[in-house]
């Protein structure tokens, strides 16, 4: 025998054993203990988790991206429409005007045929004064030479015109070689 | 009683060490083991439930399988506690709330071969130590400072005033004999869990258990006096 064993005598051994195995500490503990494993992050997963959206650069830049492409897209769009409605707009004034330019070609040369005609029949008249018929003639030969250039300018490959401008062009010269080697000055009357 | 002191063992006077600090880790004692004291050694209940319980809160948080294993295994180990600290309650409050964190931040290690009351009566003995290691709540006595009991004291005031004279022994005595002739633990247990050596913890024991004969002795003869 161990010369530090004292054995327990029996009733020694009966209060120890009587003595109680177990002690409430009280509910305050356990909620203390809870919370303290709570503060620690333990009970996380039974609370539900919200969730947090990091704005991170990719996804900035992809963001940044996608909004200036559609505002890109829808400008664009935009000015598309609108050109195609001013240039619409702008090929019906043409047609427009190029319909008023034709119809006002159409009455000026009908009055040009109409005044050549009157001057002709008074021309057949023996009482016609010469100088007036000779500025009445070269009035209208300037006035057709200017529509043949206008034709002309038109149309470039219009053979007719071209060739009224050949001949107007050789008549000018045979006239100013016929005054005394003297080029007189001509009395252009423009419209 | 008494060879101790007649012997001039190195045991006598000396209290217990408080200095080394055993870790949490599972006992290597076997957990079946008996003693020659009382065989009160901290049962589990079967270890798959508590198992799965742990397994609930680790996986899932469960607060309420967390709750379960509390309200389980907690009034014991705050009995124990009690005593271990000389029956503060608000200290024995404080070392089984700091168990059971402890515990809970090292529950995914704990590798189940003993049983969970068992692991966590390891914890909380460790941190009722460690407090009165920082606190030095009291003087340590040695052995020769306390006078031989003349006789046993009868059974009946041994139950009524067990519980204070316990209460009033020095820090490590009071440990040592609460494990071994409370507890059940043998002192190759005691002196693995308290850093100390068999041979130390029986020399507190003796010592206990004198003064604590002493005491109660003391408080039969106190009302006839």
């Amino acid at each position: 025998m161990h010369e530090h064993d004292d054995d327990l005598t029996p009733a020694e051994r009966e209060a120890f054993r009587a003595l109680p195995r177990e002690r409430d500490p009280g509910q305050l503990l356990e909620e203390r203990t809870v919370r303290a494993l709570s503060e620690h992050g333990f009970f996380s997963a039974r609370e539900p988790r919200t969730r947090r959206f990091t704005l991170h650069p990719a996804w900035v830049a992809a963001a940044a991206a996608a909004f200036v492409a559609v505002f890109l897209g829808g400008f664009t769009v935009g000015q598309e429409l609108a050109n195609r409605r001013a240039s619409a707009m702008v090929l019906e004034l043409r047609k427009q005007d190029a319909a008023q330019a034709a119809a006002m070609v159409q009455q000026t040369g009908s009055a040009y045929v109409a005044a050549l005609s009157a001057l002709a029949d008074y021309a057949r008249d023996p009482h016609a004064r010469g100088n007036e018929l000779a500025s009445a003639r070269e009035v209208a030969t300037n006035s057709l030479h200017a529509a043949a250039s206008e034709l002309v300018r038109l149309s470039p490959e219009e053979p007719l015109a071209a060739q009224i401008l050949r001949g107007l062009d050789q008549a000018a010269r045979r006239d100013s070689l016929t005054g005394n080697g003297v080029n007189e000055q001509r009395k252009v009357a423009w419209f | 009683m008494g060879s101790a002191r007649r012997a001039g063992l190195p045991g006598s006077g000396a209290s217990l060490s408080l200095a080394a600090m055993p870790d949490e880790h599972e006992p290597t004692f076997p957990p079946s083991g008996t003693t020659q004291g009382v065989h009160m050694r901290p049962t589990a209940n079967p270890p798959a439930d508590d198992r799965a319980l742990a397994e609930a809160l680790l996986s899932h948080g469960e607060e309420r399988a967390f709750r379960e294993l509390y309200r389980r295994h907690t009034p014991a180990l705050y009995q124990v506690t009690l005593r271990l600290l000389g029956g503060s309650e608000a200290d024995a409050q404080d070392v089984v709330q700091e168990t059971w964190v402890r515990a809970s931040l090292k529950l995914d290690g704990f590798r189940w071969e003993s049983s969970l009351r068992t692991w966590l009566t390891g914890i909380a003995i460790n941190r009722a130590r460690e407090l009165l290691r920082r606190r030095s709540r009291r003087p340590t006595v040695g052995l020769d400072a306390v006078p031989e009991p003349s006789a046993p004291p009868p059974p009946q005031l041994l139950r009524m005033d067990l519980e204070r004279a316990i209460a009033t022994l020095p820090d490590g005595s009071r440990m040592v004999l609460v494990l071994h002739d409370i507890e059940g633990f043998t002192h190759e247990e005691i002196g693995h869990r308290l850093g100390i050596s068999p041979g130390t913890s029986k020399s507190q024991l003796f010592a206990a258990r004198r003064a604590l004969r002493t005491r109660l002795t003391r408080s039969q003869e106190l009302p006839h006096a």
